[in-house]
Order: structure tokens, then sequence, then C-alpha cells
């Protein structure tokens, strides 16, 4: 039987796009559907626009923390709409450059609906349908509201609303203390709104190292970034002109009021209509359900799904390989399998932050003899002539063979350094060839060596 | 002139050898004699050495190729040349080639098999490119080597599964896993009941291609004889009671060695090689034993067994087998050959037969003496008998020729003393 296509995907994010890609350079014909924007939430909504008013914060508090050291004497003014759009114009260069990448590549797409009505057949709006070989699904997640509290895209939102608001506001609240939450309590404080955040857990990053969440606390306190952690957010009322709550902490009860509340507590896969009933789609707390040992097949035959409708890590990165691993498969290019534990994570406040592998703590819970390496900014000339000194390089290692465990930065330039130790994770190179590798003098990576060298007393530096 | 070093012929049968492992990388100056490769024949793993001085300039394989008789496997320059200039000269070609067919390899791994399109949720098993590049480096991590190191294994040995057939930390652990866990995984079997697949090793290969080469080209005839060895069983007592103190032990392979050697010695028709103009008839009597290996079987040569005592013949059966074991035979260990013996005795086997290693013209299978009735004038005693059977090909041995040898055989076997004559 032969189908109309050998690969349709839907969705046409991060996952999406780089699967009708790749299909298209193995030579497979390939269909995209997209019911929004080409480049999903990472591209429109997400990853690359909030980098944008990242940028633009780290430069308000450039000069405002920093302009007196370095000379500045004047009093900067700032439009916050043009923050915004400059944001929302990096995104449309973006999307526009899909759409390139699309028609060099010859991938078909189309900007619509799209359901798997049964094996091998897909509904495209409300009409057409199609058939292929294989059906990839990368519908992606979007953010998951507060029990009892949905979004109202005014007082009470999500990410994508808090990356467009119309003014700034005065205050905000920031239910979740991940790096979604800290970004934009990064921002919104440079620029001058007054941020609460309240995090569940008993610290910010509860995924990162324990020195890193500990570091990153202290950094953006001193910022003037209010924390609250190991807290719940209780009888919000949003009825008002402003948000009324109550933060609950072991310490008691504090009533909070604010202009608005963001919430970032996570996201939920986009499942909801993607299959109809009858194929018995499995679903599994709230995402698809994929076997990445079979090349992300889901329960219903030929039926594939990648990136954030599968559930964590909710990355682009992550994303992005799964698509390229089972679109290799399907094709035969390849059997390439992803590292779970090889995944790096960055949060872009200032100072940053970006990790790789096991945390100290896992480390030393999964019974391995650990010898930890730890570098400060502060001993770093690169950073100290930048005047910006926070946070420190932290590697873990295993040690009885050097094997590198894991990394953990916090830093202005945490997350453009990582790369080089996920590269060294992923070939096995251990803490002496991190050494031995001569790091150019002065930059900030210098301090991932003079981190692997402080680990075996070798560091001359510090 | 720069030295095209080709490979040798370290075997006589061979026509291809595998490169196991480069001992000598580009720019390393060498010495005539001086080792250069390790290379698998069909028959064992031998070292290629260098029959010049001179600058290594080029390796035209990689470890893991397998390379033609006679064709060209690096270039040596001479005192006075540049190895680089000679690299050069005589081009690289090799290499290039060497490295597009572990790519290629590597492609075919996932596009072979009968043309349909496997359910890519199966996973493909992935081709496994050697390890080792040109120049003999072994691809591998700096953590998969300090673990191998600190384990005392050679990264080399190890299969890679990375890119490009890199080995990394996973391979050598499973490696050390898979050695000493081996023998016990064999017998607990019933956890595990999976079929598994074994790909063939190159004397695994070899054994297939020669036994079947054997069983095509030569129409063989089996003669099978019992002699009674209750006088043999006696002396062998009697010898070793003498060689006790010098911690020999001789055993009934060891006499059935002496009396073939002796019998061949007799009868020259057994004692030859059948080629397509003529039969040879050996002047020297070289008698292969072959020795089992978990791998497979190897059939090391005892030169001119014929001159040697029964004590010599235990020495040097167990360093040839010994030897054998542990992949150190050396080619002329394995060489020269004229005749057979094949011996499943010590696991009580009665009778079997064998195929002809090629181009000898017999071989005998040795059965287990054991205790049987024997008719004895009218009555039925207890004795010792053992069977030889002979496999022989007929285009050099009639059923006759065959059958006086082993009556002479017989007889020596069953008046040790006859073996002195």
């Amino acid at each position: 039987m032969a189908y109309d296509y050998d690969i349709v995907v839907i969705g046409g994010g991060p996952a999406g796009y780089a699967a009708a890609i790749r299909a298209s350079q193995l030579k497979a014909k390939t269909l995209c559907v997209e019911l929004d924007k080409l480049g999903g939430v990472c591209l429109n909504w997400g990853c690359i626009p909030t980098k944008a008013l990242l940028t633009n914060a780290h430069l308000v508090e450039l000069i405002k923390n920093h302009g007196a050291a370095f000379g500045y004497g004047g009093q900067p003014t700032w439009d916050f709409a043009q923050m915004i759009g400059r944001s929302r114009s990096v995104a449309g260069q973006l999307n526009k450059g899909i759409e390139g990448l699309f028609r060099k590549y010859k991938v078909a797409w189309k900007h619509a609906q799209a359901k798997v009505v049964a094996p091998h057949k897909v509904l495209i709006g409300d009409s057409e349908t199609v058939t292929a070989e294989s059906i990839i699904i990368a519908t992606g997640a979007r953010p998951r509201p507060l029990p009892g509290l949905p979004f109202d895209g005014k007082r009470v939102i999500a990410s994508k609303e808090a990356m467009s608001l119309p003014a700034l506001p005065q205050s905000m609240l920031i239910v979740g203390g991940g790096p979604i939450g800290l970004e934009f309590a990064y921002f919104y404080n440079a620029i001058g709104t007054k941020v609460t955040v309240v995090e569940m857990l008993d610290r910010i990053l509860p995924g990162e190292d324990e020195e890193v969440s500990a570091a990153l606390a202290q950094s953006l306190a001193k910022r003037g970034i209010v924390i609250h952690t190991g807290a719940k957010t209780s009888q919000i009322d949003s009825s008002g002109k402003t948000v009324k709550a109550v933060i609950e902490t072991k310490a008691g009860k504090t009533p909070i009021e604010a202009e608005i509340v963001l919430v970032a507590i996570g996201v939920q896969g986009n499942v909801e209509d993607v299959a109809a009933p009858e194929l018995k789609l499995a679903i599994e707390k709230g995402h698809i359900k994929a076997d990445p040992a079979k090349g992300y097949l889901t329960s219903v035959p030929g039926v594939y799904a990648v990136g954030d409708v599968i559930g964590p890590p909710w990355l682009a990165h992550v994303a992005h390989h799964e698509a390229t691993c089972c679109v290799e498969r399907l094709l035969l290019k390849s059997t390439r399998t992803i590292d779970y534990s090889n995944i790096p994570g960055c949060t872009y406040t200032d100072p940053g932050v970006a990790s790789v592998g096991m945390t100290e703590k896992q480390a030393r819970e999964s019974g391995r003899q650990v010898r930890v390496g730890k570098f400060p900014f502060m001993y770093s000339g690169r950073a100290l002539a930048s005047d910006e000194t926070e946070g420190f390089v932290k590697l873990v290692f295993d040690a009885q063979y050097g094997e590198l465990l894991g990394a953990h930065l916090v830093g202005s330039q945490a997350t453009e350094l990582i790369a080089e130790l996920v590269m060294a994770k992923k070939l096995e190179a251990t803490e002496e060839e991190i050494i031995h590798a001569i790091h150019p003098h002065p930059t900030y990576s210098e301090s991932v060596m003079e981190a692997a060298g402080q680990g075996l007393g070798e560091s001359v530096h510090i | 002139m720069p030295i095209e070093v080709t490979m040798p012929k370290l075997s006589p049968t061979m026509e291809t050898g595998v490169i196991a492992q480069w001992l000598v990388k580009v720019g390393d100056p060498v010495k005539e004699g001086d080792p250069l490769a390790d290379i698998e024949t069909d028959k064992a793993t031998m070292q290629m050495k260098s029959y010049d001085d001179g600058v290594i300039a080029l390796l035209d394989h990689v470890a893991g190729d397998e390379v033609a008789l006679g064709q060209r496997v690096l270039v040596l320059a001479k005192k006075g040349e540049d190895p680089k200039a000679v690299a050069q000269a005589m081009g690289a070609a090799g290499a290039a080639k060497a490295a597009a067919k572990a790519s290629s390899a590597a492609a075919e791994g996932h596009t072979s098999g009968n043309g349909k399109r496997p359910d890519p949720a199966v996973s493909v098993a992935a081709a496994e490119p050697a390890a080792v590049a040109v120049g003999g480096r072994v691809k591998s991590t700096p953590l998969a080597r300090k673990i191998a190191a600190a384990s005392a294994i050679d990264v080399a040995r190890v299969p890679g599964t990375g890119p490009g057939g890199r080995v990394i930390r996973k391979d050598v652990e499973a490696f050390l896993a898979a050695k000493p866990a081996a023998a016990p995984a064999a017998t607990s079997a019933p956890s595990s009941r999976t079929s598994v697949r074994i790909p063939h090793t190159r004397m695994r290969k070899t054994i297939a291609q020669r036994m079947l080469a054997a069983k095509q080209a030569a129409p063989e005839i089996h003669v099978s004889i019992e002699p009674r060895v209750d006088r043999l069983v006696a002396a062998r007592e009697e010898l070793n009671r003498r060689l006790a103190r010098e911690n020999i032990k001789l055993s009934l392979g060891d006499f059935v060695t002496k009396a073939v050697a002796m019998a061949l010695r007799l009868h020259p028709a057994l004692n030859a090689s059948f080629e397509p103009d003529a039969i040879v008839r050996h002047g020297n009597v070289n008698l292969g034993i072959a020795v089992a290996l978990d791998e497979g079987l190897i059939v090391p040569v005892l030169h001119n067994a014929d001159q040697l005592g029964l004590r010599e013949i235990r020495l040097q059966s167990e360093a040839l087998a010994k030897a054998a074991r542990s992949g150190t035979l050396t080619g002329e260990q394995l060489t020269g050959g004229t005749f057979t013996i094949s011996n499943l005795g010590m696991f009580g086997t009665r009778q079997f037969d064998a195929i002809l290693n090629l181009p000898e013209v017999a071989i005998l299978a040795v059965g287990a003496a054991e205790r049987r009735p024997v008719v004895e004038g009218n009555q039925i005693v207890p004795g010792t008998v053992m069977n030889l059977n002979l496999t022989a090909d007929h285009r050099a041995v009639d059923g006759a020729t065959a059958a006086v040898f082993l009556q002479a055989l017989k007889g020596m076997l069953e008046e040790p003393a006859a073996m002195l004559l």
C-alpha cells in the first residue's frame, strides 16, 4: 500500500521542524503540520524572546549596578515597549528563518490542526485526510495553571503574557522558583518591578546542585528579589485591581498584594485531540508515552512522539535530538539514542546557572567516592576585569578514575561555559584531560580548567 | 628506494592475513627482526617481522583489515630517505581505502538484509568497525583507558561501540563483566533461554572452510582396527614409575604417537600429500596433533616424531598444547605436518571418524582404551582394547594400503617392544 507521505510530523516546534527537516534531508517525503507559528514555543514564546528580554535586563543592570565603577555618570531611561518590541522582532526573524529552512530542504508544511484518526492516517483541518507510513507527534507542552486558579491573561498570567505585557507592572508575584520563574523575576526586577518569588520546595532551582541554589538565591536577593522557599501561595484573589494572596511558610502566613501573578510551576503536554480516542494512544501523567529505546514509538504502531509532549526534561535541545534520533531510526540512518544523563540545563538569570550530570549530593548518594573541584570566579582575572565575579565552577568527579560525573556553574558566562563539560562528559574525558587541555588566558573558561585542577590540588591560582 | 613490505605467508594454507594489531606506528625506526604487527592467519596469530632496517613511512591498513598475500601493508623508508616524502610519493591510497571501507561497513550495518524495511522499533544491530585507526592508535576514551589499565586489560582487545568504533566506558565494563562470568552463565542457562548469535571468529571460518573443502575434494575411506593394548598399559605403568622422579607422565596417546611415527616410516604411502599431478611421499615424519580449544581446534606439528623417544614426545606434545591454548604457537610449529592424529579417548569416546587435513592423505582417529571382554583361544577374558579409525584419501591411498598400515600399527601397540626395531 502506498502512502501519501513517508512521514507526517504534527507540530512545527524544535522537535517538529527538526524532524521534518532531517527526514527531508534523508530523502523521505515529509509533511509538517503546524497549528500556530513555525518554531513553536521555544522560538516564538520561550527560549529566544526571553533571551532578548534578559539581555536587555542585563544591560540595564550593568549600567545601574556597574556603571559608576566603569565611569558612567548619566541617568539612563528605558522604554519598556521597545524592550518587548525588540524581543518580538527577534522571534519574528527566527520564525521566518524556519520557513526559509523548510523551503531550502523542500519540506511541505501546512498551517492547520492535525489529528491522528487511524493508524497511518492524519486528518488535517476539518476535511483533508493524508496517509503516512510514520506519524510523529510533536505538539509540545503548555504552562500548567495553579489548581483552582485558571489563567486569565491579565492578572493571572503564564510566560507567554509575561513577555508581551502592555506596560511595566509595579509589582509581580511569581509562583514557581524554577528556571522560567527566576528568569522573569530577574528581568522584571532589573527593570524596576517589585518581584516576589514563591517556591514550594526548600530552595530555588531545586533540580540544581544545592550550592548552586544557595549562591543564586543570594545573588538574586542582593538585587532586591524577595524569595520565599518552602512556601505555598494560597487564598489567591484576582477579582480586584490587584491580586491578593497569602504566602504560607513554616514561620507563618504573610499577606501579599501584586499587580500581576505569574504562574510558572511547570508544563503539561498538549495531548488533547492529537489522536482519535479509539486508537487508545497511551497517556501518562499528562504526556504521551513514548519509548526512547524503540525510537520513541507510542502505544500505537506507526505513531511516534518526541519533544515536550512526551514529558521531562522539557528542553528544546532535547526535543531536537529526540526528533532527529527518531527520524534517523525510522529512515534506517542510525540507531543512536539519547544519553539522558548528559543533558545540560541552563537558567539565564544574571548570574546564570548551567549544569550537566549529577549534583554532588546525587553523586555521593550513588555510593561513589567523590572528589569535588571548585573555582570561584572571584579568582578569575577575566571575571574581575568585567566586574562580574559572582559564582563559581564546581566539578564533581568520581575519585577512582577521575570520571566527570557532573558540572555546576553559577556566573555571568555559565550558560556558555557548560558546553565544554557536556563534550568532556560525552567523550568520557577525565579530570586530567580537562586540566591538561590548555585553556586560553584570560578567559572565563580557564575557571573550568582551574576547577578540575583544584579537585586534584594542582590548581596554581587558588 | 623505499621498501614496500607485503603480507607474508605465515602459514602454509593462508591466503589472507588479518592485521590484529600494529606494533609500530608511522615514524618508528625499525631494525631487521623487529616485530611489525600481529597477524591473524587461519591458524594462529603470529608476528610479522621486519627483514630490513628503516623508518616506517606509511601504514596501508588499519588493524582489523584483512589483507591478501603479497598485498602491500606498509612502506619502509631506508637510511637517508625522508619518511614523509616517501609516504607522499608512495601514496596513502591504502589508508584512504581502509577508512572508506570502515565507513561503508558501518552504513551496510543498517541497510543490509532482505531489502524489506525492518521494523524500526526493533533495534538494528550497529556495525562495529574496528577501534584502531591508521598508525595503530586504539580509538578509546580516556575513561575507558583508565578502567582498562586498572584492570590490566589491553583496550585494543575490547570491541568498541562508540562513534567510529571507539571503545567507551560501557564497552570495557561489558568486557570485564563478560570474562569471568562466561563460564557460570553457561551453566545457569535456565534463567535465560534466549538464543545467542556468535559471529564467526577467524578460526571458525577456517575450520568451516577447510572441513568442507576436504569433504568435497577427497573421496575418503574409513578403515578401523582394534588393538588389544594390555601390554602397552603395563609398559606405560612401568615407564611412568621410572619417569615419576622427572615428573613426567606418559599417556597412552604418546605411545600411539610413537607407534604411528614408526609405522609411517615403514609405510611411506600414508606419510604423503596428494597433489594434482603427483603424490609426494615426505622424507620426514611430522605429526600434527589436534588440540581442542574453547573457540575451535588447532593442529600444531611434532616435527620428526619418528626420531623422538617417548619422553620427548610427551614433553614436546605438552609444550605444543600449552602454546596452542595460549595462542603463542610459532609459524614453524604450525607448518610442515605430514600426518595428523586426533584423539578423543580422554572423553571416553570409543570410536569416531576424523576429516582429512588436506593435503595430507590420512588422519587417525584414536578412541579410548577400555576394558572389554576379549576372546582368547576359546575363552572370554577381560582385556584392554582401543579403536583406531583411519580416514584416508582414496585418490592416494587404497583400502589395502590403509589396512596394512593399520596392521603394522596394531602390531606395535600390542607388542610395544616392536617399536624398538
